[in-house]
């Protein structure tokens, strides 16, 4: 009888030890949104916000693969965006990028910069927990704070107009179709709203830059700020590497969007992309759940950055 | 069922422990509603971070909960349980100006105005003519403030949950020793907590949301507090159901007759230590063990359920 009573008593504890000590599930990413805003950038393709830069790169990143992109960091505030943020100009070692890039090294700790580009919510490096206009920590305090939110690519700083390095990066290897988009497609996401707040849960997402091929099924569609299309993608043997159709975003006055505003259904382009959160998708998951928490398949679509 | 049965019992007691804490975070969340536990311990913080506390009558505190932009936040005469930072800063910085220009200085505590004179010096560029430093400084220092007192709420009300863990052991008659046994002996019991688990398991642990006090705007602005959608910390109906079967007073007096006095109050009391100290560890615990012990369960790793996004791969 006390055997048994110490057995179990020890079983018990292992209970708890080893609950502790296995390895815990990877979906802990969690970021808190504003619903009206969410509503208001479904559909729009940029972003505009009042920056405090807090730190940024001295110079662009060498061109490689992987984080080597070509890209300058820099990372901030804005009230407009509520939420710890990092924003990368692409192909900042390029001449055309210089004055931008003097501007943004300029306010390096605590200046103002008004900038605008492509919105980007994507768990890259994420922080536990962040809520939009909340009091989230700034951490760690360098040019790449856990976030969840990017402004990436820019498109203006200042009154700087830098739409023309939306163009692919010479001599980067991006990642391909076939190892980007299915890694996409089998992921998944946990959403939960409230009336006014929408949550999502993740774990932490990869690959930044793909390269692949697109097939407009449809015209592109002009919103406010660019352009957005549904295409088919193809990978480099042109098989399609995700079934169905993904949207495209293109940002107003980029060389991007310039490639493709003529477009029509039907036309194929080669492009240079990087995923985020598809806001609309999202939307219309929280319409159809209500208040009620969920999984769901990873909702995202495509900045293009460039076409060749 | 696995090849391990010990497996099996160990993700049912786990999963017993995972309901009665959800029992407990509802009770602690209720009392915590009728109490105004969050409200009052920040008026508490407040009072502290002003310089008032100790002092029976913190009138400057009670001035600052009276300023039209604290009014918002309460509920009728209940205290705000949430003030976000800047409306913190910007009401105190009225309450004090207001002060001074009334040549009562006198009124502001004495540790808060050096606190402000401490503050207004380390970011001189920042400090209006007044002296008073600028909202955002003003805003990270009550940031600070509340920080800590998270974990204060959070040590404070660790007893509480404590205490109802052990209200709930013994109410239900939650015996640790007396379930392990049943589980050990009863595979048909086991197999069946299992399937329960996974159900719970799958509505995933509770995603907490925000609310905005100006839902309409799409400006950003400070969210309210947390919403009280709050579904997956309830029971459902079927596991209110399962608690009531496996455990209950009905069976004891016979078990008290044929153990005699010594020996049942022995068994029972390490069973119910037991569950009263797993319970008191919360419901994210269990649930995060739970969903561990289901992993190393599986074979392999159990495909979430996918609701296909909308424009995206059909499902």
């Amino acid at each position: 009888m006390i055997a048994r009573l110490i057995a179990i008593s020890s079983a018990f504890a292992c209970v708890a030890l080893a609950a502790d000590s296995l390895p815990a599930q990877a979906k802990k990413f969690e970021v808190r949104l504003k619903r009206a805003w969410v509503q208001k950038f479904a559909d729009r393709t940029t972003v505009e916000a009042a920056m405090t830069v807090r730190h940024t790169h001295k110079h662009a990143n060498s061109v490689k693969k992987g984080g080597d992109d070509g890209d300058i960091h820099f990372s901030g505030t804005s009230p407009d965006i509520g939420l710890p943020f990092v924003a990368e100009v692409v192909n900042a070692g390029l001449p055309a990028q210089q004055p931008a890039m003097q501007a943004i090294i300029a306010q390096d700790d605590g200046g103002q910069l008004a900038i605008a580009g492509a919105w980007r919510l994507w768990f890259e490096h994420p922080a536990k927990k962040q809520t939009q206009g909340g009091s989230n920590a700034f951490e760690p305090d360098h040019t790449n704070p856990d976030h969840s939110f990017e402004i990436h690519p820019a498109s203006k700083v200042d009154q700087l107009n830098i739409g023309g390095s939306f163009i692919p990066i010479a001599n980067y290897q991006a990642y391909d179709a076939d190892t980007a988009f299915p890694y996409f497609d089998s992921d998944s996401v946990t959403i939960k709203a409230s009336s006014s707040g929408i949550s999502i849960r993740s774990k932490k997402l990869k690959y930044n830059y793909v390269e692949f091929e697109i097939e407009l099924t449809h015209d592109p569609k002009a919103v406010q700020d660019g352009f957005i299309g549904l295409a088919r993608v193809f990978n480099d043997q042109g098989d399609e590497a995700a079934d169905g159709t993904r949207r495209m975003i293109f940002v107003g006055g980029t060389k991007a969007a310039t490639a493709i505003q003529n477009a029509s259904a039907g036309d194929r382009f080669r492009v240079l992309g990087v995923p985020r959160l598809n806001l609309k998708s999202v939307l219309a998951l929280v319409n159809k759940n209500g208040t009620k928490q969920f999984d769901a398949q990873l909702p995202y679509e495509m900045i293009i950055v460039g076409v060749h | 069922m696995t090849g391990f049965p010990i497996l099996d019992v160990v993700i049912g007691l786990t999963f017993i422990y995972l309901l009665l804490a959800l029992v407990c975070t509802t009770l602690m969340e209720w009392i915590a509603h009728v109490r105004n536990l969050r409200g009052r311990m920040l008026e508490q913080g407040t009072r502290r971070l002003l310089g008032e506390d100790g002092e029976k009558d913190a009138k400057f505190t009670a001035a600052l909960f009276q300023h039209t932009l604290m009014q918002d936040l309460s509920e009728g005469k209940r205290k705000p349980s949430y003030v976000p930072s800047k409306t913190f800063a910007r009401a105190l910085r009225d309450i004090v100006r207001e002060r001074q220009t009334a040549t009562d200085a006198q009124q502001i505590p004495p540790r808060l105005q050096a606190s402000l004179q401490a503050l207004a010096s380390s970011e001189p560029t920042q400090t209006d003519s007044q002296s008073l430093p600028a909202i955002p400084a003003l805003a990270e220092w009550f940031d600070e403030a509340m920080d800590r007192l998270s974990g204060t709420y959070k040590r404070k009300t660790r007893w509480i949950v404590l205490l109802l863990a052990v209200g709930v052991t013994l109410l239900m008659n939650a015996d640790t020793v007396k379930l392990t046994t049943n589980l050990w002996h009863n595979p048909t019991l086991r197999a069946f907590l299992v399937e329960r688990a996974k159900v719970r398991l799958d509505q995933g642990p509770p995603l907490e949301t925000v609310e905005y006090a100006d839902p309409l705007n799409p400006q950003v602005t400070a969210p309210i507090g947390t919403d009280s959608t709050r579904s997956p910390d309830q029971l459902l109906a079927e596991e209110q159901a399962l608690l009531g079967e496996l455990f209950g007073w009905k069976a004891e007096r016979a078990a008290f007759a044929a153990q005699g006095a010594g020996l049942w109050l022995f068994r029972h009391i390490l069973g119910w230590t037991l569950t009263a100290l797993a319970v008191s560890l919360g419901a994210p615990f269990w649930f995060s063990a739970l969903d561990r012990f289901m992993k190393l369960r599986a074979t392999g790793v159990v495909p979430p359920k996918y609701q296909a996004a909308p424009g995206s791969k059909p499902a």
